[in-house]
């Protein structure tokens, strides 16, 4: 499966063997591949959103924009290197559902009755408080982790850096930084289910 | 449920096949456009049509064999330059006909569930 794939795909058997990577290739140039991945990852895309979001339409639209953005990014996808197309789905629409989050906590924020503000200062900074948005959230469940770890989710989920750059950061291999991810996604998960952080944001 | 994650799934789709219309079709078609547009341009001053279709008319032509012996006679004794803008107008046509083809057809495999799983078609 290399440049000429559409005329290599048979379509009853081979491109449901194709790697998602391959597919993804492919699917520049026959967009109607593209429905694999989608019928791959809709639900698990769905429900990662879902998770943040807590809405169902907010979730779809997410989830639907998520899937054009890497349709529109496949060109990048491909330079990035040792990098599976699960887990750059997964962070895109973690990304965008923190985007929308935000977004949506802002807009309910203007829109309040202006009544709301003449309240005492207690109340207003509980508001406030309240609207804090996504960001800040998650930034208090980072500041309760080990450092090493806190440190490398922030650069990758919320600052958006490559391995690349956080590996010539932290000064360590790429594999490793893989694995201390993967141990702070653990941790941070553990953080909320214990404290139930996301009922707060 | 089925209904729901197949409309989901049909938004999705035609929005990634929008993004593949205009990130690789419509610069082609654009750039085909402009092409032929250039080649009629350069073979109309070149070749007065009208006359060539009286002349047809003139040698009171009847039969389809008759019209394509003028007119190969006429492609056979016209100048090299006019000769080339004339096959490079053919093959323009040509490939614009494939590409709209292809776009199309594209369009049909996205709305078919083509790739999809095959039991959800």
């Amino acid at each position: 499966m290399t440049t000429n794939h559409l005329e290599d795909i048979n379509p009853n058997t081979d491109y449901l063997n194709m790697k998602d990577e391959e597919i993804l290739r492919a699917s520049l140039r026959e967009p109607a591949l593209f429905q694999v991945l989608v019928d791959k990852y809709q639900h698990p895309l769905f429900r990662a959103a879902h998770r943040i979001v807590r809405g169902q339409e907010e979730a779809e639209d997410i989830v639907q924009e998520s899937f054009v953005k890497m349709y529109r990014n496949a060109d990048k996808f491909e330079k990035l290197e040792g990098i599976e197309f699960k887990s750059w789905a997964y962070k895109i629409v973690v990304n965008t559902a923190i985007t929308h989050y935000r977004k949506l906590k802002k807009r309910e924020y203007l829109v309040e009755d202006p009544a709301l503000f003449d309240i005492s200062d207690d109340t207003r900074a509980e508001d406030k408080y309240m609207a804090a948005d996504a960001k800040t959230a998650v930034a208090g469940v980072l500041q309760n982790m080990p450092e090493h770890l806190g440190g490398v989710l922030k650069k990758y989920y919320l600052e958006d850096k490559s391995y690349k750059t956080i590996a010539a950061e932290e000064k360590i291999s790429i594999p490793t930084l893989k694995m201390r991810l993967f141990r702070a996604k653990k941790v941070f998960r553990k953080i909320i289910g214990s404290k139930d952080k996301f009922n707060d944001i | 449920m089925e209904k729901t994650s197949n409309r989901f799934r049909g938004e999705i789709l035609t929005k990634i096949y929008k993004v593949w219309l205009t990130r690789k079709f419509l610069p082609i078609f654009i750039a085909e456009i402009i092409i032929l547009s250039a080649v009629i341009y350069g073979l109309a001053r070149l070749v007065f049509f009208k006359k060539v279709i009286e002349n047809a008319m003139r040698m009171e032509i009847v039969n389809a064999s008759g019209i394509f012996k003028y007119l190969a006679l006429a492609f056979a004794r016209t100048p090299m330059l006019t000769k080339t803008l004339i096959v490079a107008l053919v093959i323009l046509l040509a490939l614009l006909v494939r590409l709209i083809t292809q776009g199309i057809l594209r369009w049909i495999l996205v709305r078919k569930n083509y790739f999809g799983k095959p039991d959800s078609r």
